[in-house]
C-alpha cells in the first residue's frame, strides 16, 4: 500500500478490534497510515462517521464488523450491512472523483 | 378497491370542476360535515401559470380551488408535515405529494388518523415560467387566453377561453427542452393508490371525473357526500376501465423509457462539485425533515469558520439518510442555485436500492423502507 494513502478503519469491539489487538500481541505489522477508531459495534456507525472521515482527507475508510450471525449485540452488524449499502451505491464514484473533494466556500477562502 | 364515476350536483361547482367537479364536492361535504377542520388544495393567482397552495376552511372559498392546475410544482406533504400536524384536514395530492405523505406517515410526522387523501392522477407538472414560453413558442394562442391544459394521449392539450383546444405532442416539447419538469417525465408512478380515493380523467365520460376508491376512508367520503345530495355516482363500463389501465400503462412505460436514457447522463462527482452546500435542496425536501436537528447541523459537520460540510459531506449523509424514500418530487431541482439536477441523482439512487430490495418509496405496502428493518437479514 502507498505510503501517502491515509485509511481510517472504523473497528468493532469484539470481533474486529479483537482481532487487530491479538495480531498486535503477537507481534504482527499493520500498516502505520491505518487509523484505527474503535467503536462498540458496527451497528453504531453512521454515514456521517464515513462522510466525516472523507471530508477530514482520508483517502479510504475501512469498517470492519463481526462474522454476520456473530454479533455481541445479536444484529448490529446486520444493521450496518443494510446502511452500508447506501454508502456502497455512492462511494465507487467517490473513489474514482479525480478532483479532491472541496467545499466552494473553502475554495474562495484559499 | 373500486370504480365509480363521479359527478358534483352543485351545478356551479360542476362548471368549475376540471371534470366531473367530484373532488371538490367531496372537500365541500368534509368541511360542511365538519369532518375536516380545514382543506388544502391548490388555486390559481393571477392565471392558470400560478397555482398556489390554499388553505380554506370555509366552504364557500373551494369555488376558486376548482379546476386542475399544472404549473403547480407544490408538495402537499411537506406543508402537512409543516403546518398541519394537529389539524384535522383533507388534501388533494399528486401522486409525488402522496408518496410523500406516506413516507411522512411511517417518519410519525402526519398522523394517518387525522389526514384524508383525495389522490389526483398526474400526468406531469410543467415549471410555470417556462411554460408560458412554451406555449407562446409552439401553439397559435396567445398564453393569456389558456383557460386550462390536459395531458392525454401522449399530448399536451390547451383550452382557450372560446371553447377550442389546441394539441402538440409532449415527444416534441420536452425535445426541444419545453414540457413537463424533468423529474416528471420520469415518474413511474401515475395513479395515487395510497390516497383514500384517486380521481382522474383518465376512464371518464365528459362531465364526470373517474374514481378509484383505495379503501374504506375513501368508501365512506364518497358514501358521505352522496348521502348530504352533492355528489352523483354511477359504474363506469368495463371498456373505460380497461382503457384507464392502458393509457396508465403506456404512461409508465413512456416513463420507464426516460430513465433509462437519463439516469446515465449524470455524473454525480462533476454535479456535486458544483455544490456550495447552501441547505436549500435539504430544507426544501419532504423527506428531509429533522430541522434544527440535521445531523448536517452538528457540530463536528462545522470547521472552527462555521463553514458548511463538504459537498461530499453535504449530499452523501443526505443520500444516506433518504435517498432511498426519494419520492422524485423534483423541489431540490427547482431550488438548486447551482443547476445541479440534484432529483435526479436522488431518484437514481432509489431506483438502485429498488432493484435491491424491491421497495418503491411512498408506495410499497406496509414496510418500512428496510433499512430500518430490526430483521436478521442482509440485503
Ligand atoms: C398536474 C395534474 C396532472 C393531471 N394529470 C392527469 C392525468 O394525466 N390523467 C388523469 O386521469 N387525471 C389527471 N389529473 C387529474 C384531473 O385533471 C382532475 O384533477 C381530476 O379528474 C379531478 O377532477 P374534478 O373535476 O373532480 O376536480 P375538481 O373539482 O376540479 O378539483 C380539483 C382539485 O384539485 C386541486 N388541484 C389542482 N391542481 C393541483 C395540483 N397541481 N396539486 C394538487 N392539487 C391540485 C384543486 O385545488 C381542486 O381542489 C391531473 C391533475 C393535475 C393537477
Ligand atoms: S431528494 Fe428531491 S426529489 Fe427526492 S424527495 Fe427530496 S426534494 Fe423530492
Ligand atoms: S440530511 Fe439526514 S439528518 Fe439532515 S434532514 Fe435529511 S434526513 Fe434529516
Ligand atoms: S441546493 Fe444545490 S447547491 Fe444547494 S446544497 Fe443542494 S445541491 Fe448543493
Amino acid at each position: 500500500m502507498a505510503d501517502d494513502l491515509k485509511i481510517v478503519g472504523l473497528l468493532c469491539n469484539w470481533c474486529c478490534y479483537g482481532g487487530a489487538d491479538t495480531a498486535g500481541t503477537a507481534r504482527m505489522q499493520y500498516p502505520s497510515n491505518v487509523r484505527i477508531i474503535r467503536v462498540m459495534c458496527s451497528g453504531r456507525i453512521s454515514p456521517s462517521m464515513i462522510f466525516k472521515a472523507f471530508q477530514e482527507g482520508a483517502d479510504g475508510v475501512f469498517v470492519g464488523g463481526c462474522h454476520i450471525g456473530d454479533c455481541h449485540y445479536d444484529a448490529g452488524n446486520y444493521k450496518w450491512s443494510r446502511r452500508s449499502n447506501m454508502n456502497g451505491f455512492q462511494l465507487p464514484k467517490v473513489k474514482n472523483s479525480k478532483q479532491p473533494w472541496k467545499n466552494s466556500i473553502k475554495l474562495f477562502q484559499s | 378497491m373500486s370504480y365509480v364515476l363521479a359527478k358534483s350536483q352543485n351545478e356551479d361547482i360542476h362548471k368549475a370542476g376540471e371534470c366531473g367537479g367530484a373532488v371538490t364536492s367531496i372537500l365541500k361535504y368534509l368541511l360542511d360535515e365538519e369532518i375536516v377542520d380545514g382543506v388544502l388544495a391548490i388555486s390559481p393567482c393571477d392565471d392558470v401559470y400560478d397555482g398556489i397552495p390554499t388553505f380554506v376552511t370555509n366552504s364557500e372559498d373551494l369555488m376558486k380551488t376548482a379546476g386542475s392546475y399544472h404549473c403547480a410544482p407544490t408538495m402537499i406533504g411537506d406543508l402537512v408535515q409543516k403546518y398541519l400536524y394537529d389539524k384535522k384536514v383533507a388534501v388533494t395530492a399528486k401522486p409525488c405529494d402522496m408518496r410523500a405523505i406516506e413516507e411522512l406517515i411511517i417518519r410519525h410526522k402526519i398522523n394517518k388518523d387525522n389526514i384524508y387523501v383525495i389522490g389526483l392522477n398526474c400526468g406531469g407538472t410543467v415549471p410555470p415560467v417556462a411554460g408560458r414560453k412554451m406555449i407562446d413558442l409552439f401553439y397559435e394562442a396567445d398564453p393569456d387566453d389558456v383557460v386550462s391544459e390536459e395531458i392525454d394521449k401522449g399530448q399536451f392539450i390547451i383550452e382557450l377561453a372560446d371553447g377550442s383546444e389546441e394539441a402538440v405532442k409532449i415527444h416534441d416539447l420536452e425535445n426541444e427542452g419545453y414540457g413537463r419538469r424533468t423529474n416528471c417525465q420520469r415518474c413511474d408512478v401515475k395513479i395515487p393508490r395510497k390516497a383514500n380515493i384517486a380521481c382522474g380523467n383518465w376512464g371518464a365520460e365528459d362531465g364526470w371525473t373517474f374514481i378509484e376508491i383505495n379503501d374504506e376512508k375513501g368508501q365512506e367520503m364518497i358514501d358521505g357526500a352522496k348521502k348530504a345530495g352533492i355528489l352523483e355516482t354511477k359504474n363506469p363500463a368495463d371498456p373505460a376501465v380497461e382503457g384507464r389501465k392502458k393509457v396508465e400503462g403506456i404512461m409508465i412505460k413512456m416513463a420507464n423509457k426516460i430513465q433509462d436514457k437519463m439516469y446515465p447522463t449524470v455524473n454525480e462527482m462533476d454535479d456535486w462539485n458544483r455544490c456550495i452546500s447552501c441547505y436549500a435542496c435539504r430544507d426544501v425536501c419532504p423527506i428531509c425533515w429533522c430541522y434544527e436537528n440535521c445531523e448536517l447541523n452538528k457540530p463536528f459537520f462545522k470547521d472552527e469558520q462555521n463553514v458548511p460540510p463538504t459537498p461530499i459531506a453535504f449530499q452523501g449523509v443526505r443520500l444516506s439518510h433518504m435517498s432511498f424514500s426519494c419520492v422524485d418530487c423534483g423541489q431540490c431541482d427547482d431550488v438548486c442555485p447551482m443547476d445541479i439536477p440534484v432529483s435526479l441523482i436522488f431518484d437514481k439512487l432509489q431506483k438502485k436500492y429498488y432493484n435491491r430490495t424491491g421497495y418503491v418509496a411512498g408506495v410499497s405496502d406496509d414496510v418500512k423502507p428496510p433499512l430500518y428493518s430490526p430483521e436478521k437479514t442482509e440485503l
